[in-house]
């Protein structure tokens, strides 16, 4: 996930937005996950600054992901 | 070695005709594209509006506009005109249809505001402008959507449309004192330098439920429904009243249909046989 996890981005915005799938089931489990960066990866990767900013910042790399979604919140 | 440069050369020949013919074919089957009835297949979303229920109730509009701006967490400026962001709107009627030219129309009509929004055309010219295909019709439902990753914000789309429903995004939307302290799970919201739009809801339709103005609307004063679906709503509404359409001249076929007037009110208000004393009176 670490070094890919661009590329699962790119295709669940890809499915959702172009095709209209909006639900994905793992092929491993058959779990069912809503294709969502805000309502279903924020739900655990909740502190951007640790799983978005930490590596973001030491390669250098600038994703524009924010600028439209929403950050998500850590639970207080 | 001749031969096999004899055999080249005979080849590429081939291939280069073979690439004309298939090239040729392809333009033939895009030149039609737009100047056909719509598709009679599939879905063919259309919403209703029918302004005689909303002059029933004046503050609907701004509920109705309410609804959907928070639902897309579309910015809000203030009196900014230049900067301003919408989805969905009012003019007032005889702006909103002025191709229609009314002259001398009645005094309660006049001026009343009307809701606009896109017109999800079956034959929308913005998404033919667009040069990275940030926008579509979507060929299942004939919505037409925006994808806003792609959106590189050259503007095309907000000139070809005739109705003037894009938006662009001239300051970041962020800044919008509305659109402060968001809630995480709230619709995201566009970027400085892209164009947006109304989309039908189509994070509504996903989960089957209507487009958020029609469900802010308490008595029906919209409808959403599919127009190829003979038992829609939509559909009864189309047949049993008068409907117009903004500026159906361009041929870009909206989908978006107003409802003015039930022609059998009209009937009661003047019998033929007035009509026919008016025209008289008129000619002497």
């Amino acid at each position: 996930m670490r070094a890919s996890h661009m590329e699962l981005l790119d295709q669940w915005r890809d499915t959702v937005v172009r095709d209209n799938q909006r639900t994905y089931v793992s092929k491993l489990s058959g779990k069912e996950f809503e294709m969502s960066l805000q309502k279903t990866c924020g739900d655990c990767h909740s502190n951007k600054a640790e799983f978005c900013d930490a590596c973001h910042d030491y390669t250098a790399v600038q994703p524009y992901c924010w600028t439209c979604h929403l950050e998500p919140q850590e639970a207080p | 070695m001749t031969e096999s440069r004899r055999g080249f050369l005979k080849l590429a020949g081939l291939s280069a005709v073979a690439v004309a013919g298939s090239a040729a074919v392809s333009a033939k089957a895009t030149r039609s594209e737009g100047h056909e009835p719509p598709a009679t297949t599939g879905k063919r979303l259309a919403l209703v509006v029918d302004l005689r229920k909303f002059a029933k109730d004046d503050a609907l509009f701004a509920a109705v506009v309410e609804a959907c701006h928070k639902a897309h967490s579309v910015p809000d400026f203030g009196d900014d005109a230049k900067n301003e962001v919408k989805w969905i709107w009012t003019e007032p009627f005889e702006t909103a249809f002025h191709s229609e030219e009314f002259h001398y129309i009645r005094e309660d009509l006049k001026g009343k505001p009307t809701l606009l929004l896109c017109n999800h055309c079956d034959n929308p010219p913005c998404t033919r402008v667009c040069p990275t295909q940030a926008t579509w019709k979507r060929a299942e439902d004939g919505v037409v959507m925006m994808d806003w990753h792609r959106c590189i914000g050259c503007r095309y789309c907000v000139v070809a449309c005739p109705y003037g429903s894009r938006s662009f995004n001239w300051k970041d939307p962020r800044k919008a004192a509305n659109l402060a302290g968001l809630d995480p799970k709230a619709f995201p919201t566009r970027m400085r330098g892209v164009v947006e739009k109304c989309t039908f809801c189509d994070e509504r339709l996903a989960r089957g439920e209507e487009p958020a103005c029609v469900a802010a609307c308490p008595n029906g004063e919209m409808a959403f429904g599919d127009l190829n679906d003979p038992a829609s709503e939509v559909r009864r509404l189309l047949t049993e009243h008068l409907a117009i359409r903004r500026r159906p001249g361009l041929g870009t076929q909206p989908e978006v249909y107003y409802i003015v007037e039930d022609p059998r009110s009209l009937m009661e208000v003047a019998p033929a046989a007035e009509v026919f004393e008016v025209e008289e009176g008129g000619h002497a």
